[in-house]
């Protein structure tokens, strides 16, 4: 979306009457993007949907603290980041595994027949990946998916450019070293 | 990078995932609905009753503390009057055991 294009929706936001069909401008625009940065992360459809879902909701909800000080876009992200990491760590929780562990147990998605299509090989590269801890897997995702520029990924995730080029670069050593060990 | 060329070469960026078919297409629609808009407050109609009724209890207020001072007031000046009669009822008893004669050369020294 253009700049002029968001400063004008952001406006439209302060208006009772125009809110609702800019806010649903924005969910038109945003919602596949924000739905696959979800599902890379969470694996499965019904889980993506609910948390992508509740992410247009707090946005709604908290709309008039938004001022444009971020894009709309960048913004979205930071709640549907942590929408992601807050129900992976409940899920982590419930099931007994330390947080700071890999998503194991998104493992058997892989195996699901109504969530995955890929093959053999993207089989292998999605494990590879659930190897990763979350917020490297995050910063995989964005950076090798869905090609965002470090900028981009560091104003939705708060860190530092040269932190994500590290942690980037770790994460694709790690899944090298993957496929190396499981040929 | 040559590292990110080799997973390339390896597995591409095909997106293995399914997706509901026409899951996009209502997306906008379902999210829409569950967005609820802001209630808005309607001016509630003030009865004639609910604007007087502060001033009727402040009347009201006024009165009883009214009433409470008087009740007071009259309890306190019963109490003075109370302490008259002891001081009677004590002087009387003093008196009893004074005898005519002694009570008569008092009164005279004390003119």
């Amino acid at each position: 979306m253009e700049e002029n294009q968001e400063k004008e929706l952001i406006h439209q936001f302060d208006d009772p009457q125009t809110r609702r069909k800019a806010f649903e401008v924005v969910v038109n625009s945003f919602s596949e993007q924000l739905y696959w940065q979800i599902r890379r992360m969470v694996l499965s459809h019904e889980d993506t949907n609910d948390l992508l879902q509740n992410t247009f909701i707090k946005a709604w909800t908290n709309l008039d603290s938004f001022r444009g000080e971020a894009r709309i876009s960048t913004w979205l992200y930071r709640i549907a980041v942590n929408e992601c990491i807050t129900f992976l760590n409940k899920q982590k929780q419930m099931t007994g595994i330390p947080l700071d562990d890999v998503d194991a147990s998104l493992l058997w998605m892989l195996e699901a027949p109504e969530e995955f299509s890929g093959d053999d090989l993207q089989k292998k590269l999605q494990k590879a990946i659930l190897q990763l801890p979350d917020k490297q897997r995050l910063v995989f995702n964005m950076k090798y998916y869905q090609e965002m520029k470090y900028e981009e990924i560091s104003d939705a995730l708060g860190t530092s450019v040269g932190a994500l080029k590290a942690s980037y670069h770790y994460a694709v050593k790690k899944i090298e070293e993957f496929f190396a060990n499981n040929d | 990078m040559e590292k990110e060329n080799d997973i390339l070469k390896v597995a591409g960026k095909q997106n293995p995932f399914k997706v509901p078919e026409g899951y996009f297409e209502s997306l906008t629609s379902n999210v829409m609905k569950r967005l609820e808009d802001p209630v808005e407050r309607e001016t509630p109609v003030v009865s004639m009753w609910m604007r007087v009724r502060p001033y009727v209890y402040l009347a009201a207020m006024f009165i009883g503390i009214t009433c409470m001072i008087r009740v007071y007031t009259g309890l306190t000046s019963g109490v003075n009057n109370n302490s008259s009669v002891v001081e009677q009822a004590t002087d009387e008893y003093l008196l009893s055991s004074v005898d005519t004669y002694t009570l008569y050369e008092y009164l005279e020294s004390a003119e």
